[in-house]
């Protein structure tokens, strides 16, 4: 069955038709054509598909996009650089080393920014707390702590 | 930014920006998906597929084995596995026909409406069940391969030994959870004949050739080109030629383009596991702690086909002693056949599994004798000058001495110690542990001079040099390190050397991305290829001009100055010039692959690691609180990813050895999703402590050695031994989930 939404996608308010069985990830990904966000697991545990959502941290790939009102304000990865906080997180993820394959990477940035936007001073422990739910395999994690640091407000270790 | 500065990831931007397309993310007119039918037993004779006729399988299309063109089989190093099963299964996943439709839920769904029937039999598919056959019936072994290593007597070593300990270890088997699935996409035939694949791989000339192979056509008509890879670690090595032929054929029979994605349970259940280990240990010391006589046997758990186990277990011998020297040295080696998916290339390629036996199995000798870990280690490791076992002479570049004395002392490992001993805090006991290691780097024996790697530099008409080389960017930081090793050489700025991800069509072959020696080698190729460029480009100067000592460019004969630019558009003219040179192998003694002697590996990388944990008796739960890090890789070529590749690569042994824990019933893998398949999060990782050591290996870039496995390497073993400190209960396996480790000290009889 075909539904319509109002969506706002990165501060661009358009008319999104999908099939109400469409995660939210699909339609992110196949309807509007905005490949960043990922899928890595496809059952909510890898954090690779994160959005924000009404200014909420969201895994697309377990939200049906149907049941997201006319309205939903979404933010993706292809978004993040229009905000200084999302500006400054990627430029610190790439001087810090936090970025390796890169797959994981839209998904942290995600919840970095999500974070940072209502805890600009996080401490390493929230930073890991928060982010638990992003996995990486590549980095061993560290260096995405220091990138996220280095953003938070007079967060420097 | 020369060799030893961490200039900016090349590819860095695009990744944050979310730009960066990966294989599913790319759009291409026309495409349709598939999906593969697979064996739902773990070994039989298959007797028919059957369509639901309730399904219009007009929409879609399907592949079966009798649909190969040339041969039914994906070559690796062997021929033995097929493409599509046809007759025999080996292993429960088993690829038996392939599905093709306009959308991914549709020709996944087709695939679950074809019925596999098959006779079953008897199947293997746990290691007590191999090693019951490796001991009592032989017979009944299926051989990948056998290596036995002699050095001297170890049967009258062991007699000579003041003491002798024995013991067994298993490790086990490990997958790799790159975040991006394995990915490919297929093209039919062009009009020339050509069939593109293009995909999330490591080795392009690895999946042309099999391509190829299986189609039936020469390999000149196969090209294969790498899409941006998410993370990699061994698992795209071999298993992308398998996802290769399946689109292929896929392409060919529905002419179009089709893309495969396999699902993550899809993944992580049938694509390429790191071999599982058994390693039985007898050790001779005498009773200053000096290592006498060491006899080893191994058994690798190869799965169903053989696809990378010879090499493997190559490896696995070849770092079965440890960084140590031993007088006499015996080593038993198997690989054998299970029916379990193929076992695969996976970071560390069999030198994890038995350096993480001999250095448990080191601290239970030195709990014997009553020496620490640490002074039985520095008694007997390996130095310039040392020889091993296969008669090779580490003859420069051996930095696992600095490598221990740095995590020694930045842990603080002996007050430590003596602070806490057996002390109980709230129930919790605390211990550390302590490991070295190393790893070859590059391929074993005559492998790099068979290889006969090339490399090409090409200058563009814009004085622009291109990088183009085989050599694949999966994180790593191929993309930059490459052109600051070039640049370095030519005396430029970084952003005027560029890499592209390879097309076969475009690149020559460098080899494989694998076993540590892109850097290494690669890079020493490239090194060459950049002095020749230079002498090119003053060969086409006026006579007598020269390279500028200060300031870049060169100094023609009437004295002006001219930028490397515009000499370097001066000799690329209209057409561009191009430089190929080839690996020049280093001076060796040979390699008996038959006995394991000679020159094993060109150089070795080291390293040590110290880590403190705390145990829960009560619950086996082992939490790392602080891991301290010390490798020798030769030269940091760009340390910001050197860094991120071993602090990475530490994470994934930590992983290993910890709580990766997959477990096989009724021939598969239980463990297939993220959810219980667990790697470890932002919250597991304990703080991490690197210094990086620098031992010039003289034939590296900059003095730079391989460094992408040998992190894999001694993290778990240290673990054990931590454990072991801190419970008095050494462990003979891992994952140590906290069932092992309750049942260890069960065992053990202890109770605190």
């Amino acid at each position: 069955m075909k539904v319509i939404r109002n969506f706002e996608i990165n501060g661009q308010v358009r008319a999104v038709e999908f099939d109400s069985s469409m995660r939210l990830l699909d339609v992110i990904r196949d309807v509007v054509g905005l490949t960043g966000t990922k899928e890595s697991c496809g059952e909510g545990e890898c954090g690779a598909c994160s959005v924000i959502v009404d200014g909420e941290l969201r895994l697309s790939c377990l939200t049906l996009a149907g049941t997201l009102p006319d309205g939903s304000r979404i933010l993706t990865i292809e978004g993040l650089e229009d905000y200084e906080l999302g500006r400054r997180l990627q430029g610190s993820f790439v001087e810090h080393g936090a970025i390796q394959c890169g797959f994981c990477t839209p998904g942290m940035l995600m919840a970095a920014y999500a974070l940072l936007s209502v805890n600009p001073e996080s401490d390493e422990d929230e930073i890991r707390t928060a982010m638990s739910g992003n996995l990486c395999r590549c980095t061993g994690y560290q260096m995405i702590v220091e990138a996220v640091q280095d953003c938070a407000k007079g967060g420097s270790r | 930014m020369g060799i030893g500065d961490s200039a900016a990831r090349v590819d860095g931007p695009d990744k944050a920006r979310g730009r960066t397309r990966f294989a599913a993310d790319i759009p291409i007119e026309g495409l349709w998906h598939g999906a593969v039918v697979r064996a739902p037993v773990a070994a039989g004779q298959l007797v028919t597929l059957s369509l639901d006729p309730a399904f219009d399988w007009s929409q879609v299309v399907v592949v079966r084995p009798e649909d190969i063109p040339g041969v039914n089989a994906v070559k690796v190093i062997e021929t033995d596995m097929p493409c599509l099963a046809d007759r025999e299964i080996r292993y429960l996943g088993e690829p038996v026909a392939l599905v093709a439709a306009p959308s991914q839920d549709l020709a996944r769904s087709a695939a679950l409406r074809i019925r596999v029937d098959v006779i079953a039999s008897e199947s293997v598919s746990q290691m007590d069940e191999l090693l019951e056959q490796y001991r009592n019936t032989p017979e009944l072994l299926h051989i990948f391969r056998e290596v036995t290593l002699l050095d001297n007597d170890v049967e009258a070593g062991l007699s000579a030994s003041r003491l002798v300990v024995c013991d067994e270890y298993i490790t086990g088997p490990q997958e790799h959870v790159y975040l991006e699935p394995q990915s490919m996409i297929g093209f039919p035939a062009d009009d020339a004949g050509i069939v593109r694949i293009a995909g999330s791989l490591q080795c392009p000339y690895y999946v042309r050739p099999s391509v190829a192979y299986m189609l039936g056509i020469p390999d000149e008509l196969v090209v294969v080109e790498q899409t941006a890879t998410g993370g990699a670690f061994g698992g795209k090595e071999d298993f992308p030629s398998v996802m290769a032929c399946h689109v292929a054929l896929m392409a060919r029979a529905c002419g179009r383009p089709v893309r495969l994605v396999l699902s993550r349970e899809e993944d992580m259940a049938f694509s390429t596991k790191r071999h599982s280990a058994w390693v039985s240990i007898k050790a001779g010391v005498d009773d200053d702690g000096a290592f006498r006589a060491l006899d080893v046997e191994i058994v690798l758990d190869g799965g169903a086909y053989v696809t990378l186990s010879p090499v493997v277990l190559s490896r696995a011998v070849l770092h079965a002693c440890g960084a140590y020297r031993w007088e006499n040295v015996r080593i038993r080696a198997v690989a054998a056949r299970t029916n379990l998916p193929p076992s695969g290339a996976f970071r560390g390629f069999g030198a994890p599994q038995t350096l993480t036996a001999i250095e448990a199995h080191v601290d239970a000798i030195s709990e014997r004798l009553g020496m620490t870990p640490d002074a039985i280690r520095r008694r007997n490791l390996l130095r310039e000058g040392s020889v091993m076992a296969t008669g090779q002479v580490l003859d420069e570049s051996v930095g696992v001495e600095a490598c221990l004395d740095s995590v020694v002392r930045r842990s603080g490992y002996s007050d430590r110690r003596q602070r806490r001993g057996f002390a109980v805090e709230q129930g919790v006991q605390r211990g550390m542990g302590l490991s070295i290691f190393m790893h070859g780097g590059g391929f074993v024996g005559s492998g790099e001079r068979d290889l006969a790697s090339k490399a090409v530099l090409f200058v563009h008409p814009d004085g622009r040099v291109e990088i183009l080389i085989s050599n694949t960017e999966m994180g790593q930081g191929i993309m930059t390190v490459m052109p600051q090793i070039v640049s370095a050489e030519l005396g430029i700025a970084v952003d005027q050397v560029f890499y592209s991800l390879p097309d076969t069509s475009r690149v020559p072959d460098s080899g494989p991305t694998v076993s540590s020696r892109s850097t290494m080698i690669v890079g020493r190729i490239l090194t060459t290829a950049a002095r020749r460029l230079t002498e090119d480009i003053i060969a086409a100067l006026p006579a007598g001009a020269i390279r500028a000592a200060d300031g870049g460019g060169f100094i023609l004969p009437d004295g002006r100055r001219l930028s490397w630019r515009k000499a370097a558009m001066n000799l690329a003219g209209t057409t561009g010039h191009k430089v190929l040179e080839q690996y020049d192998p280093p001076p060796s003694n040979g390699w008996d692959d038959a006995t394991h002697k000679g020159t094993a590996y060109p150089v070795f990388s080291w390293g040590a690691v110290a880590v403190e944990v705390m145990v829960d008796p009560k619950t086996g739960v082992v939490s790392p609180q602080e891991l301290w890090l010390a490798y020798d890789v030769g030269r940091a070529v760009n340390p910001v990813l050197a860094r991120g590749q071993l602090e990475g690569g530490s994470i994934q042994a930590l992983g290993w050895g910890l709580t990766e824990n997959l477990t096989v019933r009724g021939g598969r893998y239980v463990h297939d999703r993220m959810q219980t398949y667990i790697i470890p999060t932002f919250a597991d990782v304990p703080a991490m402590h690197l210094e990086m050591i620098e031992v010039p290996y003289s034939r590296g870039p900059g003095g730079a050695k391989g460094l992408g496995e040998l992190p894999m390497n001694g993290v778990a073993a240290a673990i054990m031994n931590a454990v072991r400190d801190a419970t008095g209960v050494g462990l003979n396996r891992i994952p140590a989930v906290p069932e092992v480790v309750l049942k260890a000290i069960e065992n053990a009889g202890v109770s605190k």
